[in-house]
């Protein structure tokens, strides 16, 4: 894939907040998938680790200022994410992107599984690294039954 | 009922010595271990918490039901959103307060249920307008963000008095929509002629509007 073709017609507009190990990574490969990917964090800094194949657009800002979300277009967005490193922040941008701009697929990051349920009923997806990891460790012990908890 | 005040510094102490005044009972609730011992020793009879206001398992902790007030004060929009639903959607308080630090967060704020909000950005920057403005303009809806309503006073001196509006250098996001004149009101088309103590409605987008009291009161 040339790293100069620039504009790909097909593929989602994807806007992506925090750009750092998780964002960045989603971000070089939904860009590599030929997808528009824009991508916002407040430093500056931030923005090295995307790779040389990220082909899409970096916005300096803060995700909590609603300006931010309309210079990255988030009324555009087919699929906006969600992940910087603060649950709150995560919250309040999810739902403006899904109540106030009507992006069909949401999805944030949020460690504490507490507010899981109120949130998930604003229709954002919620994916709590937290329960990842105790499912995962449950499996590996080889404890996972039908018991949750 | 109690007064639950998560977060603020300053604001919530001077709000809790207020209230306690009053007689009413105030939960104060914030991160700072520090400032909490502070408030302590100011603030006597108020019942103070050490947590993250902003979270569900601190707040559950504290006994809060529907009737309480809930009042959320720190300078992070995305904590006082948070806890303001938490508030809403767990305790049923049917109207929490809470403070927004960008003002332009209140209509999101809205859409998400958190109908009551109070932005002291707004309220300090309507406060020096009023200053900026000369005594001739009057803004006829101080709130609005999406645009600036003004009555314009014509003075015998105005470089619009004369002119008809056709020639006026008005920005194109802009209208004079009606003249009041000796109390009958005109609604102006190009060819009317501005006179001297007329009194113009001015529509216009809030960004324009120093370049419209300038087309039609001069320097401002």
């Amino acid at each position: 894939m040339s790293i100069l073709n620039k504009k790909k017609s097909k593929g989602l507009y994807i806007v992506i907040f925090g750009c750092g190990r998780l964002g960045s990574g989603i971000a070089n490969w939904l860009s590599l998938k030929g997808n528009s990917v824009v991508v916002v964090d407040r430093r500056e800094e931030a923005f090295s680790s995307l790779s040389f194949e990220f082909t899409g657009f970096t916005i300096i800002g803060d995700a909590t200022e609603l300006d931010t979300l309309e210079t990255a277009k988030v009324e555009k967005a087919d699929v906006v994410l969600a992940l910087t490193p603060d649950d709150n922040t995560n919250i309040m941008t999810a739902l403006i992107a899904k109540e106030y701009f009507k992006v069909s697929r949401v999805i944030a990051r949020v460690y504490d599984p507490n507010n899981i349920d109120m949130f998930s009923e604003f229709g954002v997806e919620i994916i709590c690294p937290t329960l990842l990891a105790v499912k995962e460790i449950q499996n590996s012990l080889g404890f996972a039954g039908g018991d949750e908890a | 009922m109690k007064v639950f005040l998560i977060g603020g510094r300053n604001i919530a102490y001077h709000l809790a010595r207020r209230l306690l005044n009053k007689g009413h009972q105030v939960v104060l609730v914030n991160k700072d271990e520090k400032l909490n011992e502070e408030l302590a020793k100011r603030l006597k009879k108020a019942i103070i918490i050490t947590g993250d206001g902003s979270k569900r398992h601190v707040l559950e902790q504290l006994e809060i039901t529907s009737k309480d007030l809930f009042v959320t004060l720190t300078p992070n929009d995305q904590d006082n959103l948070v806890a303001s639903l938490t508030a809403k959607r767990v305790f049923g308080i049917e109207n929490p307060l809470a403070l927004i630090n960008d003002p332009d967060n209140e209509a999101a704020f809205k859409k998400l249920g958190i109908d009551t909000t109070v932005s002291p950005t707004n309220i300090i920057a309507q406060a020096i307008e009023e200053r900026i403005f000369k005594e001739q303009i009057t803004n006829l809806i101080p709130s609005s963000e999406q645009i600036s309503v003004f009555r314009i006073e014509m003075e015998e001196e105005s470089p619009a008095v004369g002119k008809r509006i056709m020639e006026l250098a008005i920005p194109r996001e802009s209208v004079i929509g009606a003249i009041i004149r000796g109390g009958e009101t005109i609604i102006p088309r190009g060819d009317t002629i501005i006179k001297g103590g007329d009194q113009l409605i001015v529509l216009s987008k809030p960004t324009v509007q120093s370049s419209v009291f300038e087309a039609l009161l001069g320097e401002v």
